[in-house]
């Protein structure tokens, strides 16, 4: 499931299907507990992670066939970074459409909703495309007053 | 996730959701959920207590749901989401859309009409 990598990240593969996403749910919070993440960090982690790995296996494959997503989590004393690698077409989440607020239910569109979530809930988020891979990092910072200690060391 | 339903009197039903509201959750009730607002020409209370995370698959099984209820001319309106949905809901704009209510007799209040 998950190893060691670098000593100091954490890595989990996940196939291009959406019955994958639970299982990469319970490892993030399983992991992120051990380094006693708030409850808000929890959440806003799961949430992002879950619209970002729906994001992957739902429109970076319209070939289908199968692939692999590679996760890595790193946490150090001032910021958690979450990687996803996927090997889809190339699609820059920093620009992709934003989520419009709807004037009215009938207007209403879901559309972007989960990268628009994404970006608000998380401190930062980085793209780039290198060797014909999508690659996207979110990110939380750790204030200094936070009790998110690095059980590894 | 689970779902049910109350007949809470002759205009309105309620529908209790339990469970998280994440890609598998939502599959296992979206069914049930939208034969419930096509079908019954009622307003539409969704509790929301017993949800304790939501995604924007989640706000989108919401919003299909209550377009359906609006179209009939009838009102919905979410009871009592946990403070992580609620939060999820607000930075969605969702809260401008749907009436959310703090409880029961307040959300029976407002789809009555």
């Amino acid at each position: 499931m998950s190893e060691l990598e670098n000593n100091s990240v954490l890595v989990l593969t996940i196939d291009n299907q959406i019955s994958e996403i639970a299982r990469m749910t319970v490892w993030l919070d399983k992991e992120l507990r051990k380094f006693n993440a708030t409850p808000e960090m929890l959440f806003n982690f799961d949430l992002c992670a879950n619209e970002v790995a729906d994001n992957i296996i739902s429109y970076a494959y319209p070939n289908g066939g199968e692939h692999v997503v590679t996760l890595r989590l790193e946490v150090d004393s001032n910021k958690i970074t979450l990687e996803f690698e996927d090997d889809g077409i190339p699609f820059n989440f920093l620009e992709a459409t934003d989520h419009v607020r709807p004037e009215n239910l009938e207007k209403a569109k879901i559309g972007g909703l989960g990268i628009y979530l994404t970006k608000h809930y998380m401190d930062e988020c980085e793209y780039i495309r290198r060797d014909d891979k999508n690659i996207l990092k979110i990110i939380t910072y750790l204030s200094s007053t936070s009790d998110v200690s690095d059980n590894e060391k | 996730m689970d779902i049910n339903k109350e007949q809470l009197n002759d205009d309105i039903i309620k529908i209790n959701l339990s469970g998280r509201m994440d890609v598998g959750g939502v599959g296992e009730i979206e069914a049930e959920f939208s034969t419930i607002a096509s079908t019954a020409d009622m307003s539409i209370i969704v509790d929301m207590s017993a949800v304790p995370y939501m995604s924007s698959i989640g706000i989108r099984a919401l919003l299909i749901n209550a377009k359906a209820v609006n179209r009939r001319g009838q009102k919905y309106a979410l009871l009592t989401p946990q403070s992580d949905v609620k939060n999820v809901l607000e930075v969605s704009g969702i809260d401008q859309l749907i009436t959310i209510c703090g409880d029961i007799d307040e959300a029976i209040s407002k789809v009555s009409s």
